[in-house]
């Protein structure tokens, strides 16, 4: 090939890198400036006594220092950590149930109506959402102890003890979620070739079969994905504690998110508020970190 | 392609004959186990609903009145009595998820795709330094992200709202998984065929990625047109402001505004997106009877 | 520099845009540059910028004040920046120091009680005793408002900065049609905790998804405040520094909350109830609040009800809290800033108020009609109530305040703690916080 004195010589490989970063350009500038920076900005806050007006002060490792012996702070990360293993598992669990029972074949109209019911709450704000259940829930007046004290069974504490309001919570959210994993774990399923199944049932397989040696693994990383990105976002549940109990009743429901908030906006101390979640950003990195790592074991790409 | 065209034929052959075998056992208990779920999920909606129909000192008696008792059309006329101009909130959000949904396709679809088939340096870490972005709250970002639209100039502006929803590290993921997911077979025959990296993108993965970008459209769509934290932050001006912020101002002074009202309000702002939705969904069905992948 | 030059004359020749430039610039004190208040001529141009909050038909109410001003004042542009009514006070005031510190435009703020304190802490309002000397209009809108109202909203050392433009408290809503059936006469105006435990207790009623309650507990840091001033106590001292949590009186007053659910039964579980919503679908005889559920009432269409005072204990009082507007140090154009002040606090303004029927008006005067009094039957008890009354505690720090302490109620209500142990609890990490202030405050 004739070199020409401007380009670079080009190689496949290098062609190959020069579009892979072409490809990534637009998402990479917004989030050199949209999220690089501001996360660089909030570790900087992290170490002083920010105030938005007036001086603020470098103060080290101060805030940082205090992490390790608030107590509140422990029960944050521990509701946090309930929540996350239970509302991941049964919305992700949930999702992919509904998703296999939805790839059957139904007629038309009745598989699309329910997988528009299933998607509904989705569509609905936390703050409405919390409207209904908020309803649902109420100990002396609320829709479920009214159907439970009708079976003769004593009226739930539901938001008004610690031991239910994290309960409460899961299954709100859960309701409002499984739809979304449904959605994705559908959109998975319907990328699976036919060939692969056809393959199958020449073979002879039995449908159990086929579900745990083809659309399981097949579906992996579909499923990797939603356990990944549920993970992250229950981590930092906010919105489905914060219209329900605000964290509450005491510190019950409270999560890291809500911790931080209160922190920052309640207690104005950003500087404290930045170094918590700079702890949660490290935890999230590791455990995110370990389920690509695992991911390697399970999750199948035809490669 | 003749390959396709095969695959095609032996997938509507195999349509018809599926539709026509006799309900199994596990057929109808998945009926079952469907339609009990979809109780569960649809009551609490058809009380909503019906909130919004009737007087709010009627919603809350038990038993639950599940359906609609009274038909008070008022409570969907009042939000455009009231002082907010749901007309051109409407017409805001509109543009706002319009906006960042086609962006996010195709900013996500480039990214994920050369995240999952091209090779470069520093892929990997920068995909997780990418994924970073999801691991930190909104709530300690929001001051440097007030500072630098301030920089910008863009206070008050949707773009303030748009250009951060451009990026998405969900999105981008969710691509990468899907353009993963993909048979190897089709890239190889493309190399063969000796098409370049751009094109084997355009004409051979985005056209499979139907589903995905269904998907992802759809999610993005919601997020955005239910988004309430950076335009409550960023766009104050009542002819600036988003939907969601409507319906917030409707619950009035310490949610003194009526309650059926707003339930009135949030039906009518979920149309929409319900709208996108069985768009997006007839479009996976109909991209996959083209594409003759099926499962 | 003479005190006797007009202020306009003093911008003209010296070529500053601001009064604060000019004082800084001439060695004056800000106060005396404010005090030379001559309204601007009607052709004046410029721009104005409110940081405002409230509901949708607070925006109309302020939409048609802004109307007014530019009735008078054609040339001036004004922006009224909106926030749905906040989330938290803590995060509207964030937005506003970002504003401020950003070097955004803020000309006039609206705040609430909660956050004044830690507005002027922050030293971003204008005083205004200099302008309100110089100005006659000025001075009426002091004047007609109750001193009380006023007086709330001023700083630590007396200073006014914010002129009142609502205001709400906490009064008892019953349901007399509930009242009669049950054979009791409407509440006295003396009654104590007894009379009214009795009764709610008259009034509960039935059983499971039948049972009506005595009273629905208005469950917030303001709805609960008067449970504390009819015991003479408070969550705060008097001066507003330190922790009150250690006092008994708090302890038998929150005791006295806790009793209502769980030993006599007249209310429902707290968490998740809203009172206006039980009050209004008659599962509850009685609740409370201000005047903010009436505007829910009548578009309802539920009219049994009536207002009555709180029962006392040691004293009969209650609660209050008010909004204000105040102008930003910031601003460019205080004498514009001054009279959009007058329209948007004006009689019209507080005219409308009433007639939305979410707020007390900041003029008795402008509940000396019908529409007023027509609806509930005994409406006086809303400006009578200014005759006792303290006003919600709210230091700088209110919203951690606030958030401590309801936290810590929120355990106990819920038995996680005794009322003791909480209590206890909560007056050390309020004590901490009350500290804190103090230091930050001394700095």
């Amino acid at each position: 090939m004739p070199k020409s004195g401007l380009l670079p010589e080009l190689t496949p490989k290098r062609r190959e890198a020069m579009i892979g970063y072409l490809f990534i350009l637009p998402t990479y500038i917004g989030f050199a400036v949209f999220i690089l920076w501001p996360i660089i900005e909030a570790t900087r806050i992290s170490f002083m006594e920010f105030s938005i007006i007036g001086k603020s002060e470098y103060i080290g490792l101060e805030n940082y220092a205090k992490i390790l012996t608030d107590m509140r702070l422990r029960t944050s990360y521990l509701n946090t950590i309930v929540f996350t293993v239970f509302a991941v598992s049964f919305n992700a669990g949930i999702g992919l149930i509904l998703a296999v029972l939805l790839n059957r074949r139904l007629p038309f109209l009745i598989r699309n109506l329910y997988r528009s019911i299933f998607f509904f709450p989705v569509l609905i704000a936390h703050t409405y959402i919390a409207v209904i259940w908020r309803f649902l829930y109420q100990q002396d007046t609320g829709v479920i102890n009214y159907y439970l004290g009708l079976l003769g069974i004593d009226a739930i504490p539901w938001l008004s003890s610690a031991a239910w309001a994290m309960p409460a919570i899961i299954i709100m959210d859960v309701w409002k979620n499984t739809g979304f994993a449904m959605l994705v774990f559908l959109a998975g399923l319907q990328s699976i070739p036919a060939t692969y199944y056809e393959a199958a049932q020449l073979d002879g397989a039995n449908e159990r079969q086929i579900f745990f040696k083809i659309t399981i693994p097949m579906l992996s990383p579909t499923i990797f994905f939603i356990l990944v990105i549920f993970m992250i976002g229950a981590l930092q549940v906010f919105d489905s504690i914060i219209v329900l109990t605000a964290g509450g009743p005491g510190d019950a429901t409270r999560s890291v998110v809500l911790y931080i908030y209160e922190q920052a906006f309640q207690k104005f101390d950003m500087g404290y508020a930045s170094a918590v979640s700079m702890t949660l950003f490290a935890i999230i990195l590791i455990l995110t970190s370990l389920q690509f790592y695992i991911s390697q074991r399970w999750v199948y790409y035809d490669e | 392609m003749a390959i396709q065209i095969d695959i095609g034929k032996t997938k509507r052959q195999k349509i018809s004959s599926h539709s026509k075998k006799p309900l199994k056992r596990g057929d109808i208990l998945s009926y079952i186990i469907l339609t009990i779920a979809a109780i569960l999920v649809l009551m609490p909606l058809l009380w909503m609903f019906s909130t919004s129909l009737r007087p709010t000192s009627e919603s809350f008696s038990l038993p639950p009145q599940w359906l609609p008792t009274q038909f008070r059309v008022e409570n969907y006329l009042a939000p455009f009595e009231s002082n907010v101009p749901f007309q051109s909130f409407f017409f805001n959000s509109l543009k706002i998820t319009l906006a960042v949904t086609i962006g996010q396709l195709i900013t996500c679809s480039t990214a994920g795709y050369a995240f999952a088939r091209l090779r470069f340096p520093g892929r990997n870490f920068l995909f997780i330094l990418l994924l970073a972005s999801l691991m930190v709250p909104s709530q300690v970002t929001i001051i440097p992200i007030f500072l630098t639209m301030r920089s910008l100039g863009l206070i008050d502006n949707h773009l303030a709202v748009i250009l951060p929803g451009l990026v998405s590290a969900f999105g981008v993921f969710l691509m990468r998984q899907f353009f993963k997911q993909m048979p190897e077979e089709l890239f190889d025959a493309a190399k063969v065929d000796g098409a370049g990296y751009i094109r084997t993108f355009l004409q051979i993965a985005l056209p499979l990625a139907g589903p995905a970008l269904a998907t992802l459209g759809i999610i993005t769509f919601n997020a955005i047109w239910n988004s309430y934290f950076l335009p409550l932050i960023f766009l104050n001006s009542w002819d600036n402001m988003t939907l969601p912020q409507g319906i917030a101002l409707l619950t009035g002074y310490m949610g003194s505004g009526n309650p059926s009202v707003v339930m009135a309000a949030v039906t009518m702002a979920i149309l929409p997106v319900l709208l996108v939705f069985i768009i997006a969904q007839r479009w996976i069905i109909e991209a996959l009877t083209r594409s003759g992948l099926k499962g | 520099m003479s005190k006797n030059i007009s202020r306009r004359q003093f911008l003209k020749y010296s070529g500053m845009s601001s009064a604060a430039a000019l004082a800084a610039a001439y060695g004056l004190p800000l106060s005396t540059v404010l005090a030379q208040g001559n309204p601007p001529p009607s052709d004046t141009a410029g721009q104005l910028t409110i940081f405002n909050f409230g509901g949708e038909q607070q925006q109309g109410m302020y939409a048609n004040a802004i109307e007014r001003f530019n009735a008078r004042y054609p040339n001036v542009v004004i922006e009224d920046l909106y926030t749905p009514f906040p989330e938290g006070w803590g995060q509207y005031i964030t937005q506003l120091k970002l504003r401020v510190a950003s070097g955004l435009p803020v000309d006039i703020v609206a705040l609430a009680i909660e956050g004044a304190q830690e507005s002027i802490a922050q030293d971003i309002l204008l005083p205004m005793d200099d302008a309100i000397a110089a100005d006659a209009d000025l001075q009426a809108l002091v004047d007609e408002v109750e001193p009380a109202l006023h007086n709330a909203l001023k700083g630590p050392d007396g200073t006014t900065y914010y002129f009142t433009r609502e205001w709400n408290n906490m009064i008892i809503h019953y349901n007399p049609v509930m009242f009669e059936e049950a054979g009791l006469d409407i509440p006295a105006p003396d009654w104590t905790w007894d009379d009214f435990l009795e009764t709610a207790l008259t009034l509960t009623t039935g059983e499971g998804g039948d049972k009506v309650f005595g009273f629905a507990i208005p469950y917030f840091n303001f709805g609960l405040t008067p449970w504390w001033h009819t015991n003479g106590t408070s969550v705060l001292t008097e001066d507003w520094t330190d922790s009150n949590l250690d006092d008994p009186k708090m302890l038998e007053s929150v005791k006295f909350v806790h009793s209502l659910v769980h030993e006599h039964g007249v209310s429902p579980s707290v968490e998740g109830t809203d009172m206006t919503e039980l009050f209004m679908s008659g599962r509850s005889a009685m609740s409370g609040a201000g005047r903010w559920p009436f505007a829910s009432y009548v578009s309802a269409d539920f009219r049994t009800v009536d207002i009555a005072s709180w029962p006392s204990k040691e004293t009969a009082t209650t609660v209050f809290g008010s909004g204000g507007w105040a102008i930003s140090k910031s601003t460019e154009n205080i004498p514009l800033a001054i009279e959009l002040i007058k329209d948007l606090a004006s009689i019209e303004t507080d005219m409308e108020a009433v007639a939305i029927g979410t707020s007390l008006p900041a003029r008795r005067s402008a509940t000396e009609n019908d529409l007023f009094n027509s609806f509930p039957e005994h409406a006086s008890l809303f400006f009578d109530s200014l005759n006792d009354i303290k006003p919600v505690p709210s230091p700088a720090n209110f919203a951690e305040v606030e958030s401590i302490f309801m936290r810590h109620m929120g355990a106990i209500m819920a038995n996680s703690v005794t009322p003791e142990q909480g209590l206890e609890m909560a007056h050390a990490e309020l004590t901490v916080a009350m500290d804190e202030l103090k230091e930050r405050m001394s700095s």
